[in-house]
């Protein structure tokens, strides 16, 4: 098999994990799976038209919110529940763990790299998901307001 | 306990009980207006962060009303959310006996999707892919799933005794770069870098992160902050116990 078809499946398995986890009932973990791989997915394609890993953590996670956020209304439940698993394989565990490499093995040059990197992931996803988000509570808080009063 | 009293200890026992299982403040802000126009409260002032709540309202018959909730650990448990925010949604659909609320509320605090077997396995899945999903063989896929085990065992008997989020971490990533790099000792073929990685993704604060770029949109900065700040010391705990174990096994082995 090849290794992208490899990573692809096994961040939906693994998000299946993590969605149980987080205690999210069976009925709503094909959401989950979906999600991560389609953020693994997106995060390949836009890496490889762009070139820039930053690019591709910032696309992945703008579509992993559209697609938590239209899955919430369709399915009536909170965007977290389906964001959080979504998002988990973006999440730089393994930046984070070189970081921690270089700092123990006193190799300056591994420890910046990955830091640096570890940075910029966080920063992406932040952004990405930002961008979506601020449209939605444009929407959704003057509707809410309406109906509160 | 009066009529008013256990309106408004349900509205705060429902927003507690989302806080405290993982829901983002400005969810439990929203649940919480919502529910108290329901009971017909008027004039709804709730402020929430991550450890507090503090409602102000003013009941039918004018007097003013203060209550607040400490919320002091944060366990994620999205059913619970999940469940709390359709009960809430049929109490604003009218549904306003509160003995029926009362008897949905206990059978939401019961309810458990997975048996604590369940939840093994959800570790060793959770994990044993991540490794492979880093890159490594089948190997040591294998040998993350009995490390993923362990960490949920000392997770849960470490709960008991302890609150502190920070400490668990610093426990448990010691305990999986430990065996780890016994097993790399053992086995020269395991890649004991992607083991950690794998099972390390079980103890990054992924919730506490998502949680708060989500409040810091909505404009609870205070709360975006605080979960932020609580996800930095939870990744820079998983890094102490890292390097502790490290510092002494790299010596040794």
């Amino acid at each position: 098999m090849r290794p992208e078809l490899i990573q692809i499946l096994s961040a939906g398995v693994a998000g299946i994990g993590f969605a149980m986890i987080f205690h999210i009932r069976p009925r709503h973990l094909p959401a989950a799976f979906l999600g991560s791989a389609l953020s693994w997915v997106l995060y390949l394609l836009t890496k490889q038209v762009w070139n820039s890993n930053a690019i591709g953590m910032m696309f992945a996670a703008l579509g992993v919110t559209v697609y938590s956020e239209v899955c919430a209304r369709i399915l009536r439940m909170p965007v977290s529940v389906i964001y959080t698993p979504s998002v988990i394989p973006l999440i730089p565990g393994g930046h984070l763990y070189y970081c921690m490499r270089g700092f123990v093995t006193d190799s300056h040059a591994e420890f910046v790299k990955y830091g640096s990197m570890l940075l910029e992931d966080t920063l992406s996803i932040v952004l990405g998901t930002m961008v979506v988000l601020t449209f939605v509570s444009a929407i959704t808080q003057k509707r809410n307001r309406k109906n509160i009063r | 306990m009066n009529e008013t009293d256990s309106k408004i200890a349900c509205i705060l026992d429902i927003g507690q009980m989302l806080l405290s299982n993982g829901a983002d403040v400005n969810r439990v802000e929203d649940t919480t207006m919502r529910l108290s126009s329901a009971f017909d409260f008027r004039d709804c002032q709730v402020h929430a962060i991550n450890s507090s709540i503090i409602l102000t309202l003013t009941a039918p018959d004018e007097t003013i009303i203060t209550r607040a909730r400490r919320i002091t650990r944060i366990d994620t448990d999205l059913d619970k959310v999940d469940a709390l925010n359709d009960l809430s949604r049929k109490i604003c659909a009218g549904m306003n006996d509160m003995k029926s609320i009362s008897v949905e509320m206990d059978r939401i605090r019961r309810a458990a999707p997975y048996s604590p077997f369940m939840m093994y396995f959800a570790y060793a899945v959770a994990a044993g892919f991540f490794t492979l999903f880093f890159g490594g063989t089948w190997m040591d896929m294998l040998c993350s799933v009995p490390i993923a085990l362990l960490l949920r065992f000392v997770k849960v008997e470490l709960s008991h005794f302890n609150d502190n989020k920070m400490v668990d971490n610093i426990i448990l990533s010691a305990i999986l770069t430990f065996c780890a790099l016994v097993g790399q000792h053992l086995f020269p073929l395991l890649h004991s870098d992607l083991v950690i990685i794998g099972d390390i993704m079980l103890l990054i604060p992924g919730l506490a992160f998502c949680n708060s770029i989500h409040d810091m949109v909505m404009g609870d900065t205070i709360s975006g902050v605080l979960s932020m700040f609580d996800a930095v010391l939870r990744a820079l705990s998983i890094a102490i116990g890292y390097v502790a174990v490290w510092a002494v096994m790299g010596r040794l082995l």
